[in-house]
Formats: C-alpha cells, structure tokens, sequence
C-alpha cells in the first residue's frame, strides 16, 4: 500500500504547529505532480497555477493544495471539460465553488482529465489520453471525474472536487480507493460548472476520509443567487457529530443491489463494511427497490436529451473549436461539432435528439420521467424503514483500459447502483472497503440517504471506515 | 432488435447538426440501435396514473431582485474574455457567415 499522504486534518495539524507552512506543501505537491502524474495522467493542466496568497485563515481547508475537475471554471484559466471542442476555452470567471476554495484559502494546484463533458464511466474518453488507476495503471481510475480520483488515490494533492451525474464522483472514488460523495441535488452550487444533464449534476468531494469529506462539503455547500437550484437552507457544520455513537441506526440492504452482474469478491467486501456498522451498533433490515432494474434504462434517456440542449451551445460561433472547411452557415455548425467532439458526446446528442423528436417523445422522454418517478418513490419508501442504504458502489472493481470501449452498453452497466440517486435527487457517499481477494484492487461501499441526509451517511461512512482499520 | 434505417440515422445527424461521414453513420447506427433496444424494456413498467418527476428539489419560480449588483465590471481584459474567445469577431461584435444565400 502506498503512503496515503496528508489529509486535510494532519496537514492542518502540519500548518497550525508550524512544523509545515502552507508555501512548502504547495511546492512538495508540485514536485510529486512533476514527477509522478506522468504514469497517471490525472492532471490537464497545471501550468496555469501558482501558490495564492489570502483566504481565511480560520478555514479549515486554509493553505491546502486541491485539485479541480476540468469541467469547472476557474477565472483566467484553460477549461477544456476533457474535450478538443474547448482545448483553447478560457474562463471569464469562478465556479461559485471554486470561488468558495479560494475565500477558504485552499490552493489549487492544478485542472484534473475527465471523460469528455464527464461523459463516461473509465477516464478513457478524454480527448487528451485516458487516466490510469494508480493502485495498477494496466487498468481504468472510473470516471468521469478520473483525474481527480486517481489524483487523491496517487497523493498528488490532498483532495479534489469532481462532479457526479450518475456516478462520476462514487464509481472512480470506489475504483481507486478513495471516499467520494455526491450531495443532495440542490446543495451545491452549480454556477460555473459546465452543464451536462442539468437535472441530475451535483458537484462534490473525493478526499482520503470521511472526515475530509464533510470539510470540503461544509465549505462548498449552501445556497448560491447564481443558481436557482440549489435551495436556501441552512448548511450545517458536516464535521461535527462525525463520530457520534450510532447505536439503532437502521441500514437497509436493497436485494435488488446484490443480484446478478455483481461480482463475488466485491460482495464479500460490501458485505464485511455492512458488518462494520453491525459492530458499531446499527442493525440491518431488508428492503426492496422494485423499480431499481430499470434506473439505467431510464438515465440513458433522461441524460442524453438533457445533453443534446445542453451541448448545442457548442456551436463554433461564440467560442471553441471552429471548422475552416465551411461554405455556409450550416456547415459552421455541422463540422464544427462533428470535428470538436469525441464519439461518446456525439452518441449521446444524437440518442438524446432523437428521443426527443416529433413522435418520439411520449414514448422515450416522458416514459423515462415516470420510471424515473417510481424510482424516486421506491427510496421515499425504503427511508420509511432505514436510515442509510448500503450497497457496492460499483459491480466490479477496476477493468482493463480498452476492455469496454468498444460496447457503450457494457461501459454504461458500471454505473448500474450509482445512477439511482442521481434520478431521485438524494445523496451518497462511496467509502473503501479494503481490496478484492482475487484482484487485489479496491472497493467501495455506497451509503445512500434521503434528501439533505448527508450529515447521517457521513456518520455511517465514518464508522465503515473506522471499522476497516480492525 | 431494430436497426434504425440509414436515412433514420441521417435525419437524427441533421437536427443534430452533426456531419456524419460513412463511417461514423455506421457506427452511431450501430451504438444507438443497441442502446434503443436497451431502454425498451420501459415499455413493460405500469405507469398508468404516474406523474413525471421532472426536478426533485421542488423550488419553482425561483426570483431574485432585478437589479445591477456590479459583480463583473466590464473591463476590456473581460470583453476580450467574452467576445476575444469567438472565431470570428470584429470591433466587439461576434462574425458569421450570411444566413441567407447570395
């Protein structure tokens, strides 16, 4: 096992003894990025960034290198969202929450490789060369926020932000061997997060803890005027209560999630971290997700028609890659795209269209948004009976580069127990379970919530992780 | 399975505005016909007397004060940031070919 690094908390510890001052652990993550990232590529860009002075100095996150997700804006700087369409794309602004980093006065290090426009669930569809796993390069980080997984998971910085639309922050956390968490849809801000599928996307931590995670979480959240959807409440102090006893806490476990497709070595590991919080004093029950099996059918018209809106803003008119190959105004458009974009973001505009075109829409979109409902339905009524939801986070640990790239449908059944969360709204945090006995790679545990209960499968996590250490 | 037709897949490509050369036509044939065939099974779920659930916040109509907040200035460094980023553009305005034909 690789030395994990600093986390947030020991470099905290680092800074506020003196022994460690924020300039020199900036410069010692420069160097490893320097000499490591080239085996993982998980860094776009970080020519661009330099140490920053300012912030509060009473933030916990105060004088800690970060890394961000390249779909996110960061004022001055390259965001390419993983695609050749914005290789030259400049941000005119912040991302609410990267102007939120920086008030805390967490520095950042540098822009993480994504899957293009986080479309993808192995880092390997990004127009500027796939991510590797750290815990074995031959093999995949998860994606789409690859980069920042394998970023966290290699110790080239202490902690990233990615974003999740049907798993891109949990899948790749779970396959590298890192805590990801997708809040509650509403939580955190979007403003500056290029929009993918706008119902669904939520930005969030990856981090070596838990406890790191409700930092992060606690800094980011809240509601933000540049964004009408996230919803004014109060933002609690995530890290509090962290630890708290959680004796009577009811962990459901959905058989729909330990069916066919999940493979043995991950079960016997979800089922060891589920044990963990038997030991700290929950108890499990049983409950059922009926309409679980059809999550993914539903996600693969949902996400892509909100795709084929989203995208037309790239229209080699205003900025991004243009064609010189055109006679006409439509040719502007049509090569344009067909030049800029990867093949994944080009099935999905074009799947998306199509469900959404004259005599097709009752039968796709709206179908999808009444599954999508039962689905949201089954969670209100299995939080009647739990707590938490446990489950594996992925059905398999990390594949082969290339071993799915060429049957979409295969690479999209990686996200099959991390989708239903994005469709109901609610959140969920993957947290390590040790490692598969026949791979020897990681895996995660997921820990679902109702709405806004972020705070109890934080507390849950916390346990799991706590448990693994025995 | 139903494949979709070449000129399904043609029409798709034009409300798309997407260039599709021979190989790419075969291709997203191809992807989207299995995806289609995929996402079919919604047809066995019942949902008769279902809404559909569109957002899940439930916020609607969410307004805020009309008014100047100042927030980006709009220096020249920013208008070259907007506008400066378009392919084509000239005295501060975007450039694009004529839409009708001469």
């Amino acid at each position: 096992m690789k030395n994990p690094g600093f986390t947030i908390a020991t470099a905290r510890v680092g800074i506020d003894s003196g022994e460690l001052t924020p300039e020199r652990l900036y410069e010692h993550y420069r160097k490893k990025i320097t000499a490591d990232d080239g085996a993982y590529n998980a860094f776009r860009n970080t020519g661009e960034f330099a140490f920053a002075s300012g912030g509060r100095e009473s933030s916990p996150l105060a004088g800690i290198p970060c890394a961000i997700k390249d779909n996110m804006l960061i004022e001055g700087t390259i965001a390419t969202s993983g695609s050749k369409i914005l290789e030259h794309y400049r941000s005119a602004y912040d991302a609410t929450v990267v102007a939120r980093l920086k008030a805390a006065g967490a520095q950042i290090l540098g822009k993480t490789n994504m899957d293009e426009f986080a479309m993808g669930s192995s880092g390997e569809n990004s127009a500027y060369g796939p991510v590797m796993n750290p815990a074995d390069i031959q093999r995949v980080p998860g994606g789409s926020s690859a980069g920042s997984a394998a970023a966290v998971a290699a110790d080239l910085c202490v902690f990233a932000l990615g974003s999740d639309t049907g798993g891109s922050i949990r899948q790749p956390a779970a396959l590298c061997g890192v805590v990801g968490l997708k809040p509650t849809y509403g939580r955190v801000s979007r403003h500056g997060l290029m929009a993918m599928a706008s119902s669904l996307d939520q930005i969030g931590p990856l981090t070596k803890t838990v406890h790191d995670a409700a930092l992060v979480l606690t800094e980011i959240a809240g509601h933000d005027p540049l964004d009408a959807t996230t919803v004014p409440r109060d933002v609690p102090d995530y890290a509090e209560g962290l630890d708290a006893d959680i004796t009577g806490l009811r962990v459901g476990v959905p058989k729909e999630y330990f069916g066919e497709g999940l493979s043995s070595e991950v079960e016997e590991r979800v089922r060891a971290g589920i044990k963990a919080l038997e030991n700290a004093g929950a108890t499990t029950v049983e409950v059922s997700l009926p309409h679980s099996a059809y999550a993914l059918a539903v996600y693969y018209i949902v996400q892509p028609c909100e795709v084929s809106a989203n995208l037309s803003r790239y229209d080699g008119i205003r900025y991004g890659h243009s064609t010189k190959n055109a006679g006409n105004l439509l040719e502007v458009y049509t090569k344009s795209r067909a030049e800029g974009f990867g093949s994944e973001p080009l099935r999905r505009i074009m799947l998306g269209t199509y469900a959404l075109s004259a005599g097709y829409f009752d039968a796709y979109y709206l179908k999808a948004q009444k599954v999508r409902a039962l689905i949201a339905r089954d969670f209100t009524d299995a939080f009647k009976h739990c707590d938490v939801i446990a489950g594996p986070t992925s059905p398999t640990v990390a594949f082969k580069l290339g071993e799915r790239s060429d049957d979409p449908l295969a690479m999209y059944l990686s996200d099959i127990y991390t989708v239903p969360a994005n469709l109901a709204g609610i959140p969920g945090i993957s947290v390590p379970v040790g490692i598969g006995r026949e791979s020897g790679l990681p895996v995660g545990l997921q820990l679902l919530g109702p709405m806004w209960g972020e705070a109890t499968i934080l507390r849950a996590a916390r346990h799991v992780e706590e448990g693994m250490k025995e | 399975m139903n494949m979709l037709t070449d000129r399904e897949v043609d029409h798709i490509a034009k409300l798309s505005r997407i260039e599709l050369d021979d190989a790419l036509r075969t291709r997203m044939k191809k992807d989207l016909s299995s995806i289609l065939g995929y996402v079919e099974q919604l047809e066995k779920v019942d949902t008769a007397g279902t809404e559909p659930l569109y957002q899940v916040t439930g916020l609607q109509n969410q307004a805020r004060s009309d008014e100047h907040k100042g927030t980006w200035p709009m220096t020249a460094e920013l208008a070259d940031l907007l506008v400066g980023q378009a392919p084509h553009h000239h005295d501060g305005y975007v450039k694009v070919k004529s839409v009708k034909s001469k």
